[in-house]
């Protein structure tokens, strides 16, 4: 049993309901967990999440559908981990996210440690075993097939994958790649484009890999970790051999995936990783990219979980739309660390879309309250949902990746 | 109860609720089978605990009463719960008995504020930060802010636990802060209690005013004589002004002199203190080269005018003087680094405690009376000290491998704390049966060099009941079953509702 592994941490857990639902007013959370909200008991929560793990670690409960059924209802968003910081509601509201930085390896100096419970680790554990014992969702079964077969999860094929890029004369060969991703190169291919035309337009000589596969977090997310380890591994193999420096990614889900499950499966990376927005952000800074034209528009920004929770990148998607001529950026509330997930993390699109578009349409009036046209995100698959979600509700506000819209300034 | 019977209750229950509202299934029936980690894992009762056998989730007193009126059908036991953060077993059944869980917390709305009647009307399902929220919306706080570490808590479970709060030296604790409450009996009959018995009265919540307090058997009573379905609370103006101070002491005695003289007078929002006696060597390691080895209060204080805020920290320095006190610079240190800490009592446990405590570190909180904190400590000491091998687990936030012992005001009147950390290897059940059979003997000292009742209401009742007098639980047991006959309430609180030796 996978979830053998998360014992201890399992244990940990205090029960403490924090993770259910609160709100803090000093710490900016209202409300936890989307899941909960939507289904409004205990077992939707990492709470009841790691209940059922203590149950099927000492034998009372075991995995079966009813289990399986439950654990796929998360989108591991990881606001969970976020409230069970110890102190973090002081944390947050003494220093935000600087001190967020500062005051944890202050903490571990002394042996001591302000973790949070790793609740989303405990459940990928589960789903693990659910895999291992054929019990996930049949949406799973198949994106691990097309994994297999066509190395993304869409059941497109791989000749594909670069279809985005004909005729812009990109290079097969340099010291950054741009890791494109699944979505961006099938799904949402405008950001595949602009992320290409921002690095062209800022005299970068970058690369996209033909033979790049799946980052492989669609696959750990939900349990598939044998048919991602395959991924990743082809992934590490590749830029090595192509022996690439940096690589850069528009893709939030990616660039978690790449910064901090690959090296657990492939080792420490000889390459950089960077979201594209750090790049961008620092482009900026050092004068290489020139944001010319005028977006007149009141722009929100939606954080992807996995890349502001997890990844800590909340200022430099914020910064650059700043920097944007003509764009007043307006906050949500809840914001940042304690930012509502859109719904369609974790899988929850693919085994459950009913309850991820609930999640979705949940965050309809937050983002109204701002008065913003225009919804920014730094991720193909938060832009991907939102249009669904805001379509499904005849909203006319844009959904724009943060990549469109700085290529759109730049005029390129 | 047999799977037949199950599906039928579920049956009924799906036509009172709505099939979305009830669950049956294996996957719910574990998850409501535990609350707090470390109550449910360490106290002695832990291995009588069960699942229910089916959790609903009601949304109105109409829906409970007909709930309770069937469950006085079929005689099966209820258990209301909220946030489920118990720490005793009010909100789990027992085993042998089984039962159907109220989840009320979809019953979390604010009724009624009106200004001027300085209360506001809320259902009992509503979360503590909820609550802050809604109220800071109004200009105005509820003063107590729920129990330390957990604002997922809802505020029927502090009733119904006689919750003490961050912020009770200076606003008491919950339950001092009620004013009226809407029940639903055992029979199913809905009652008001106080100035809303009076059929005239719609929104005026004055608790004393019909006769006996019949508000008062309801609070902490862990839902053996009702489910509460509304209640008023107390509410109160923002303090404008408001610091956390600190100072050291020489030793023990000075401090809890200190702080009671402090609380006394009303100068104290809420505290911490530490004895430096009691601290595990890693935290002397940083304690001492700071401040020497010296005990240290750590506290908010807080007023609504300038002036008097400013007297009342002068007041306060010539107090701490007295007693050997020597200042900590904590608030100016915060403001020169530019910190701003929006509400003062924040730290004093608003954010998690989560994985701080637990559950390798259970905590056996007690209360007792500030003058006798020494003596509850040393006795818990003694304890600790006896069989240091089995606290073989770590409490993560200080990195301590060992126990550590915390005071604490908790309430007016000198009311204290203690938290005796007794962290085992979750891994080595021997160690862990060590550890549970240390936590179960220091509660037994508490109760015999104290009074310790903090975490006692729900299903803990033996260190109670074998201290309590027998005319006293006579009576428990004469309310219980005139108003109770079936014995569907929570069987087990309050060591009501069980055979004798049970």
């Amino acid at each position: 049993m996978r979830l053998e592994e998360c014992k201890q941490e399992a244990w940990l857990c205090n029960h403490c309901s924090m993770c259910t639902q609160t709100v803090s007013d000093e710490a900016g959370f209202y409300r936890i967990c989307q899941v909960y909200e939507q289904l409004r008991f205990e077992d939707s929560s990492a709470r009841g999440h790691n209940t059922i793990a203590f149950y099927l670690l000492n034998g009372t409960l075991k995995y079966s559908g009813e289990v399986a059924d439950c654990i796929y209802n998360c989108t591991t968003c990881a606001a969970c981990e976020e409230i069970c910081k110890p102190f973090g509601n002081l944390v947050a509201q003494m220093g935000g996210t600087a001190l967020k930085t500062v005051v944890p390896p202050i903490m571990n100096a002394f042996g001591a440690s302000l973790d949070p419970v790793l609740s989303v680790g405990i459940l990928e554990a589960m789903r693990a075993d659910c895999v291992d014992l054929g019990l996930q969702p049949e949406a799973i079964k198949k994106i691990a097939a097309s994994a297999e077969e066509n190395h993304n999860p869409y059941g497109e094929p791989h000749a594909d994958r670069v279809r985005w890029a004909e005729g812009l004369d990109i290079s097969q060969t340099a010291d950054t790649v741009l890791f494109v991703g699944c979505n961006a190169a099938y799904r949402k291919q405008e950001i595949a484009l602009s992320s290409a035309k921002i690095l062209k337009g800022a005299g970068i000589d970058y690369a996209v890999l033909p033979g790049e596969w799946c980052c492989g977090s669609p696959l750990l997310r939900a349990g598939n970790v044998d048919a991602a380890e395959k991924m990743i591994r082809h992934n590490v193999d590749l830029l090595k051999e192509k022996n690439v420096r940096r690589l850069v990614t528009a893709c939030a889900e990616g660039y978690m995936a790449i910064s901090r499950d690959w090296p657990k499966v492939a080792g420490d990376l000889p390459f950089k990783v960077l979201h594209i927005s750090e790049l961008v952000a620092q482009l900026i800074k050092a004068g290489k990219i020139k944001l010319k034209r005028r977006i007149d528009s009141k722009v929100t920004y939606h954080d992807p979980c996995h890349l502001g929770r997890v990844m800590g990148v909340y200022d430099e998607p914020r910064d650059i739309l700043k920097a944007i001529p003509g764009v007043e950026l307006v906050e949500m509330y809840p914001t940042q660390h304690a930012a509502w997930c859109c719904g369609a993390g974790g899988g929850l699109k693919d085994t459950n879309p009913e309850l991820a578009m609930a999640i979705g349409t949940e965050k309809i009036p937050l983002i109204k309250e701002t008065g913003a046209s225009v919804l920014a995100s730094s991720c193909p698959f938060c832009k991907t949902h939102f249009m669904n979600v805001l379509g499904k509700a005849r909203e006319t506000i844009e959904v724009k990746d943060i990549t469109e819209l700085v290529a759109e300034s730049m005029g390129v | 109860m047999k799977e037949a019977e199950r599906k039928k209750l579920a049956r009924d229950l799906e036509g009172i609720v709505g099939e979305k509202f009830v669950r049956a299934d294996d996957v719910i029936r574990w998850t409501y089978a535990i609350e707090d980690f470390a109550g449910t894992f360490f106290h002695p009762l832990s291995d009588k605990y069960g699942p229910p056998d089916l959790v609903v989730k009601p949304h109105s007193a109409e829906e409970v009463s007909k709930i309770v009126k069937l469950a006085n059908r079929h005689k099966v036991p209820l258990i209301a719960r909220g946030g489920g953060g118990d720490m005793t077993g009010a909100a789990t059944p027992l085993k042998k008995t089984g039962g159907v869980i109220l989840d009320m917390t979809d019953m979390n709305r604010v009724l009624d504020f009106q200004e001027g009647l300085n209360a506001v009307r809320v259902q009992p399902g509503i979360r503590w930060g909820e609550l802050h929220h809604e109220l800071a919306k109004k200009g105005v706080t509820s003063g107590v802010r729920g129990p330390h570490g957990f604002l997922g808590a809802s505020l029927g479970g502090g009733i119904g636990g006689n919750c003490f709060s961050i912020n009770s030296p200076k606003y008491g604790w919950l339950n001092e802060n009620i004013l009226n409450l809407q029940v639903v009996l055992p029979n199913g009959d809905i009652i008001e209690t106080g100035s809303l018995a009076n059929t005239r009265v719609k929104d005026w919540y004055y608790r004393y005013c019909n006769g006996p307090d019949l508000v008062g058997i309801f609070l902490g009573s862990a839902g053996a004589f009702g489910v509460i379905t509304e209640f008023t609370m107390r509410t109160y103006p923002i303090p404008e002004f408001s610091d956390t101070l600190a100072y050291t002491f020489p030793d023990t005695d000075s401090e809890l002199k200190f702080v009671f003289k402090l609380e006394w007078h009303g100068y104290v929002t809420d505290l911490w203190g530490i004895a430096y006696y009691t601290l595990p060597d890693s935290i002397k390691k940083i304690i001492a080269p700071l401040v020497g080895e010296r005990d240290i209060a750590i506290f908010a204080t807080e007023a609504y005018d300038r002036d008097i805020f400013k007297a009342q920290k002068k007041a306060i320095d010539k107090m701490a003087k007295e007693f050997g006190g020597i200042a900590l610079p904590v608030a100016g240190l915060t403001r020169a680094l530019g910190i701003s800490i929006k509400n003062e009592t924040e730290w004093m446990g608003g954010g998690t405690f989560g994985k701080v405590m637990g559950p390798n570190g259970s905590d056996t909180c007690s209360i007792a009376h500030l003058p006798q904190w020494q003596k509850v400590v040393g006795k818990a000491l003694e304890i600790m000290q006896k069989n240091e091998d089995a606290l073989s687990g770590s409490v993560p936030l200080i990195g301590a491998e060992h126990f550590f012992l915390f005071a604490q005001i908790l309430g007016r009147g000198g009311i204290s704390n203690t938290f005796a950390m007794t962290p085992a290897n979750f891994m080595d059940p021997e160690k862990v049966k060590q550890a549970q059979d240390m936590y179960n003997e220091i509660v037994e000292s508490y109760m015999d060099t104290g009074y310790a009742a903090l975490y006692r209401i729900g299903k803990e009742s033996q260190f109670l009941m074998k201290r309590f007098k027998p005319e006293y639980i006579a009576f428990m047991k004469a309310i219980k079953k005139t108003l109770d006959p079936n014995n569907i309430m929570n069987p087990g609180v309050l060591g009501l509702g069980l055979e004798e030796g049970e």
